[in-house]
């Protein structure tokens, strides 16, 4: 009797496997799929077993993702974002002025809101609504490369120090305390002061400055990582030390640089406001400090001059804050239980 | 025991940042543009008038023996003659006026932003996602993004043009209200010790809004630091135990979660004295207080390179004082840190 069963769960299997191959079609798709999704990402080619595992894991991401995206403060934050890059990006489209008309001189000095100037003119007679949208611009490309070196030499020179041992760490240490030793906006001021105030200063000496923040996240990080089982089976495999360093320690250390960036371009805007405010602005540019500045002294006769450059360092540093605490909230394996 | 090795460990490691901050002063007083005998000869000097002024100030011996005279000029208190912005006042004499009203508001605000960032954190952590949480967070993230001059020109115009009018709206002091006599090198303690009592309340007035303005900033970012770190501490383990011991959630809160949680907090404390610092700068020109921001700042308008360079020693120094201190404090809270 059994022996029929086995007999019958045979046939029943032969019959499965006779459907599949009668119809190719249906092993086409996930054929082609995974065969090019490994190409693109290297997760794909797994077993079965270790693709439970990863679907476990991506839907347990995916919902907390999605509870962080329904949730109303990291939706808020996105929002922000989103609409200050747009800002940023369709500049030129949106504004009611052009560029020259928005810098030049003209006739009609801290005249209030009215349907030709939405938000009211400032010292110079310019429109304040072009000027805000042209000076989006110039921060976040400001904040975004300043970041971006900031990044990429402090990450390297976290994992420099972290990998080649005790002498080359305490000199990098040094470093990285003196550069933390000098008050961020000073330094700048006196480099700005040294070197003139142009654009690629100002993108140096922020990025400079921001340097010792991403070398003691990674330097940390790679300090946890060095110690795991993963990197010593990479040693004995033979892989030298860069190989190690990047393609196995870096992705996973990753998640507080993510985190660190979006509160440090909110940092970066606030001390860009303070260096445009104190003059150490690049002067063909449009800066929303040197405009808060020239209007300081009309509050009460023209606060619309120093009320919308504000608003608008609010509401762009109040989006990178929610959005990087969010990202924390999601990616940070310390918070894993927050629930919104 | 291990504490005073601690402190003494500390102290060596602040050797050769300072070293490195002189090192990197020396090149700045070399880079700065214009040439110093140049600019101290009247407009006909001659060409031997030019050479006999070099060697007067030493420029034309070998690199390694000018930096020794500086560092002998520096570490002695020789520090120079301010030409422009003092008139010819002595360097030293005049940012030892000038350093204790920065150092005092500087002070003052980062203790209140502490104990009061501390409480706010509390409540944000402790109850989080709570109504209370929800209202704190906003608070936060609104103040966070809000440079401290901003808050500055707002708060002045509130005290000033409304029927309030209780507050100054610039100096520290009274004008005709006499200096007390220098017995310390703090003003406050001044005050206090001569028994001027007038004084001392005069001053305290008049420094209530840089005071806020700056503490706010400050408050929030601990608050928000503080929280992130509780919401992490209170996932330990042991305060799962004292929950299910029956320990009440206030003691719980207070004498367990709040002690391993205020590291993170006082590190910040570290990078935020830096901001505070940067912030100071704006704030003192708003406020026309006399104090080393707003000397420095003047002397970069007026390139008075001495003046500058004092600056920035003393400003470094500070800092650097500033971290031992809260190194110090940290390693008191947790004594973990004492032993590695």
């Amino acid at each position: 009797m059994s022996h029929n069963k086995i007999q019958e769960n045979e046939q029943e299997i032969d019959t499965n496997r006779q459907n599949t191959k009668s119809n190719p079609k249906s092993k086409l798709i996930p054929t082609i799929s995974i065969n090019f999704k490994f190409l693109i990402f290297p997760k794909s080619r797994i077993e079965p077993f270790q693709k439970e595992n990863l679907q476990y894991r991506h839907r347990r991401k995916k919902s907390l993702i999605n509870g962080w995206l329904k949730s109303t403060f990291t939706f808020l934050g996105i929002l922000l974002i989103l609409v200050i890059i747009s800002i940023a990006v369709f500049g030129p489209w949106i504004a009611p002025y052009s560029y020259e008309e928005a810098t030049g001189v003209s006739l009609y000095a801290w005249k209030p809101p009215s349907p030709k100037h939405p938000l009211g003119t400032v010292y110079a007679g310019n429109d304040l609504l072009s000027r805000i949208i042209y000076g989006t611009s110039y921060y976040l490309v400001i904040a975004l490369l300043s970041v971006g070196i900031s990044l990429i030499v402090g990450t390297f020179l976290g994992m420099l120090a972290d990998y080649y041992g005790k002498w080359v760490d305490s000199i990098v240490m040094r470093v990285m305390d003196v550069i933390l030793a000098f008050p961020g906006i000073i330094f700048a001021l006196a480099f700005l002061a040294i070197f003139g105030t142009r654009f690629i200063y100002i993108v140096m000496i922020l990025g400079v400055i921001g340097i010792p923040y991403y070398s003691r996240l990674v330097r940390s990080s790679v300090f946890k990582e060095k110690e795991l089982d993963y990197v010593a089976a990479a040693k004995v495999s033979g892989a030298n030390k860069w190989r190690i360093m990047f393609k196995h320690i870096l992705p996973n250390s990753i998640q507080p640089i993510i985190i660190s960036m979006s509160f440090d371009i909110g940092r970066l805007l606030i001390n860009l406001t303070i260096l445009g405010f104190l003059g150490f602005n690049d002067a063909r540019f449009i800066d929303w400090g040197s405009d808060i500045f020239s209007g300081r002294g009309h509050i009460w006769d023209a606060p619309w001059a120093t009320l919308w450059p504000s608003v608008m360092i609010l509401i762009s540093v109040v989006g990178f804050m929610i959005v990087g605490d969010g990202l924390r909230d999601a990616l940070d394996p310390k918070y894993q239980h927050v629930s919104r | 025991m291990s504490l005073i090795r601690f402190i003494i460990r500390r102290l060596l490691t602040i050797i050769p940042t300072l070293i490195l901050i002189l090192i990197i002063t020396f090149f700045i007083t070399r880079m700065l543009p214009g040439d110093l005998a140049m600019m101290r000869l009247h407009p006909r000097a001659s060409y031997e008038d030019y050479l006999r002024e070099r060697a007067r100030l030493g420029l034309d011996e070998p690199i390694y023996i000018q930096f020794l005279v500086f560092l002998g000029d520096l570490l002695s208190g020789n520090w120079g003659v301010s030409y422009i912005v003092g008139r010819d006042y002595p360097i030293w004499l005049l940012i030892s006026q000038k350093l204790p009203i920065t150092l005092e508001i500087v002070t003052i605000s980062m203790i209140l932003a502490i104990i009061l960032g501390i409480k706010l954190g509390k409540i944000s952590g402790a109850h989080k996602n709570t109504k209370r949480d929800h209202t704190a967070r906003l608070i936060t993230y609104i103040f966070v993004s809000i440079p401290a001059f901003v808050l500055v020109t707002y708060f002045m115009q509130l005290y000033v043009a409304t029927p309030l009018k209780i507050l100054p709206i610039f100096g520290y002091k009274t004008p005709g209200y006499a200096e007390p006599p220098p017995i310390t090198y703090s003003r406050i303690l001044n005050c206090f010790l001569s028994g001027k009592w007038y004084l001392l309340t005069d001053y305290l007035w008049h420094l209530i809004v840089p005071v806020s303005a700056l503490t706010t900033v400050q408050l929030v970012m601990m608050s928000r630091q503080l929280r992130a770190s509780m919401i992490a501490t209170l996932e330990e383990d042991y305060i799962r135990t004292a929950y299910a011991k029956g320990v009440k959630k206030r003691r719980i809160i207070k004498k367990h979660a709040l002690k391993n949680s205020i590291t993170p907090v006082i590190v910040v404390s570290g990078m935020g004295f830096s901001a505070v610092l940067g912030g100071m700068i704006a704030v003192e020109i708003i406020y026309q207080l006399p104090g080393m921001g707003k000397l420095f700042y003047d002397a970069i308008g007026s390139s008075d390179y001495n003046v500058i360079i004092a600056s920035i020693w003393v400003f470094s120094i500070v800092v650097i004082i500033f971290n031992f201190i809260s190194d110090v404090a940290i390693a008191i809270i947790d004594p973990r840190i004492k032993l590695k």
